[in-house]
């Protein structure tokens, strides 16, 4: 399977703190690629560098084949990018910044739009600074699902949700984003279970796990005695990981 | 926001129009200022509003991560400044000269310059700094940052280097120094926005700004150099030729005495150089030389712009110097305005308490370096004062008045008013009534207006107890209004042996 992100030594360190030790992280085409891990650990660095909004202090980060670095107009009209910390023109009303968008993307679907913003009953005059905390995701989500981008970047995007509002975002995502490569970070276990094919483990800036869902399994057998028979969940690998690391560190 | 911008543009037009000497109106004249001040803070907040839609530092904005090339985003921001100030501005000045009856291509012409002036010099360096700042508080305290870091500067350049610190300034070559000077502005400013546009490095940018700042003091055009630009400037010629000046041989006396006090002795120079020797209570003595000049032609003016004095010894080692421009240039006579005509002048030269001069065995020299500008006349017109009109390119547009005992002559230049003329009141029989000169000593080609496109100028003469000329002559009387232009510079030097004294 051909890799659509690939870090090589990947860091970032600010001052004395390293907020990213050396990644190689490797993430298939096709897959839903879950980078899990607890605040701090270094989830929104790895990402806002692979969109070059941050520059690494080691190491190259390719996705779609260029260089983080070098990123151009034209691999951003194939990423969709979600964060939860998004700054979006708070003035503009939604009508406007969709028409504000369509023209940055070749391949923006005017049809899909209309059925994203009817989906999730995004209010076409209402301004953008006036929306709450989940519309204003459903509406990123439905600007970075529009253009039909080949990678999907989701910055903890089921932060602070409530339950109904998450099972939106990801139906929305889910649902609309087959065939695209989708990358999300979260501290939210138990939703990511649900969807991920691929994980990766991150604490304190340094990977401990990257694998499909059922390697992580095998791989997580030795650290597991407890359960007989039972299938452990991801929250109860990653804490076992976790304590292995620091155990070992 | 940009509606409230044009709406401050548009009443400083009227205000700037209605503000002449024959239409002082008292609501414009009390405007013009604030809205003046309003029409700067306008376009600075308009410009950092529209660099702030798309803040450059941070890393959570949308901007980022969306398509846009970025330099059709610099050029877009650029694109919306010149359509939403240029714009209105270029309307308003054509109105504005239109309206006073100008020609239009010369309005158009100074329109232009000014506008262009007003981007590159004013809204590209703010729309630099706005792109090192997220927000209007941001850009507050980082432009009271740069405001802190040039008054420092130029207090310390002030403090260790005394008037040497600006060696142009004062003078009317000044004019080098502030076009190297925005140049260095626009240079900063297009680094900024490169470094921030193109990589979003901030702090670099910063430091690049803060540097540029203090740059602005400390990067000062050294007097020979600006002398030498300006010699290759001026058309190449002889006319300055004439011009000398001398010790005054049949008036070979020199007035000394402390500043404060009247003259404690007046006899031959060495005189004053042993009165030096012996005024130990003085802290500064003032020795004033006579000086002939001569060989100015009618219709010429001199302009004094440096002296270099300096009291050396035999040996060489120089025991004071001191650098005058302008009116501390030393080197007056009784003429209006600083002018230097034929005649006899007077050298004022301060010398401090610890210039021990007297005591040297060997004798000592004086020697004075004058660098001087020759104008001549371009232009001179007759216009009746009361009622008069007149209409020329070497004057623009002027009208007179007479009001009881005082007699006004307001004109209206386009671009930048005539930097050297004199205007004076005759009888219907040809005397002389008033006269005035007003000459800034600036030598600047084709610089345009910063505010105004065009610029007001004018005498106004009170004759209320005139012996010379009656007002009830006014109504018959007439002005002559003589424009200057520089035709020369020129350097003269005087030096004098001291010999020692016994």
């Amino acid at each position: 399977m051909a890799q659509i992100i690939e870090t090589t030594d990947l860091a970032k360190t600010y001052g004395h703190f390293g907020a990213l030790r050396g990644l190689d992280l490797s993430v298939p085409e096709g897959s839903v690629f879950a980078v899990l891990g607890a605040s701090g650990a270094g989830k929104t660095t790895l990402i806002k560098i692979l969109v070059n909004i941050i520059e690494p202090s080691r190491g190259t980060a390719r996705i779609l084949g260029v260089d983080s670095c070098a990123i151009d107009p034209d691999t951003l009209a194939n990423i969709g990018y979600v964060s939860e910390s998004q700054a979006m023109p708070a003035r503009l009303r939604l009508a406007d910044f969709f028409a504000y968008l369509r023209p940055c993307y070749a391949r923006w679907d005017e049809a899909l739009e209309s059925e994203l913003r009817a989906q999730f009953a995004l209010p076409a005059d209402r301004r953008i600074g006036e929306l709450s905390h989940g519309m204003r995701l459903k509406m990123a989500l439905a600007c970075a699902l529009c253009f039909r981008p080949r990678l999907l970047v989701l910055d903890e995007p089921l932060s602070g949700l409530d339950a109904l509002a998450r099972d939106e975002i990801i139906a929305g995502f889910m649902g609309q984003a087959s065939g695209t490569t989708i990358l999300i970070s979260s501290h939210e276990l138990d939703e990511v279970q649900r969807f991920a094919t691929h994980v990766a483990f991150l604490h304190e800036g340094v990977l401990l796990f990257q694998g499909s869902m059922q390697s992580l399994a095998d791989h997580a057998r030795p650290l597991l005695h407890s359960r007989d028979g039972e299938p452990a969940s991801l929250r109860d690998i990653f804490v076992a990981m976790v304590r292995a690391a620091r155990q070992s560190g | 926001m940009v509606g409230l911008t044009v709406g401050v543009q548009v009443g400083r037009t009227w205000a700037g129009a209605s503000s002449d000497l024959l239409h002082a109106s008292p609501a414009a004249g009390a405007l013009l200022h604030p809205l003046t001040l309003a029409w700067f803070i306008g376009i600075a907040a308009l410009t950092v509003a529209a660099v702030h839609q798309d803040p450059i530092p941070g890393v959570d904005q949308d901007w980022l991560i969306r398509p846009l090339r970025r330099t059709q985003l610099l050029l877009a921001k650029l694109a919306f400044l010149g359509i939403t100030v240029s714009g209105p501005m270029l309307v308003m000045d054509l109105v504005t000269g239109l309206a006073a009856e100008m020609p239009f291509a010369p309005v158009l012409e100074a329109a232009l310059a000014k506008d262009l002036f007003v981007f590159v010099c004013l809204i590209v360096p703010v729309a630099a700094l706005a792109a090192t700042t997220r927000n209007m508080t941001d850009i507050i305290l980082f432009g009271a940052a740069l405001f802190l870091v040039f008054s420092v500067s130029l207090s310390l350049s002030a403090f260790f280097l005394g008037a040497e610190w600006c060696p142009t300034c004062g003078t009317g070559m000044v004019w080098l120094q502030h076009f190297a000077q925005h140049l260095l502005i626009l240079l900063g400013a297009l680094i900024v926005l490169l470094l921030q546009y193109y990589r979003r490095r901030s702090a670099i940018a910063r430091a690049v700004a803060l540097i540029g700042a203090a740059s602005l003091v400390y990067i000062q055009l050294p007097w020979s150099s600006a002398y030498a630009i300006e010699v290759r400037l001026t058309e190449p010629n002889r006319a300055a030729a004439p011009v000398a000046l001398e010790l005054e041989a049949s008036s070979p006396q020199a007035s000394v005495g402390s500043r404060s006090g009247q003259p404690a002795a007046r006899g031959r120079m060495d005189r004053a150089i042993d009165y030096l020797h012996h005024r130990a209570h003085e802290d500064q003595t003032t020795i004033a030389i006579p000086v002939r000049v001569s060989g100015i032609a009618d219709e010429q003016l001199v302009l004094l712009d440096r002296s270099q004095v300096r009291i050396v010894r035999a040996d060489g080692r120089l025991l004071h110097e001191h650098i005058g421009v302008g009116r501390s240039a030393g080197l007056s006579m009784d003429a209006p305005n600083d002018a230097i005509a034929d005649g006899l002048a007077s050298q004022v030269v301060d010398v401090p308490a610890n210039v021990d001069a007297g005591s040297e065995a060997s004798g000592v020299r004086l020697q004075i370096e004058y660098s001087m500008t020759l104008l001549d006349l371009r232009a001179a017109h007759r216009v009746a004062a009361a009622g008069g009109e007149l209409r020329s390119p070497d004057v623009g547009a002027c009208a007179t008045r007479v009001h009881r005992d005082t007699v006004t002559l307001s004109c209206r230049a386009i671009g930048a008013a005539p930097a050297c003329y004199s205007a004076a009141v005759y009888s219907a029989d040809g005397r002389l009534g008033a006269e005035a000169l007003r000459c800034d000593g600036d030598y600047r080609r084709h610089w345009p207006t910063l505010i105004d496109v065009l610029s007001p100028y004018g005498v106004e003469f009170q004759l209320r107890g005139s012996s010379v000329l009656d007002p009830a002559e006014l109504a018959r009387a007439y002005f002559v209004l003589k424009v200057y232009g520089e035709r020369a510079h020129f350097k003269r030097s005087l030096s004098a042996a001291l010999a020692p004294f016994e």
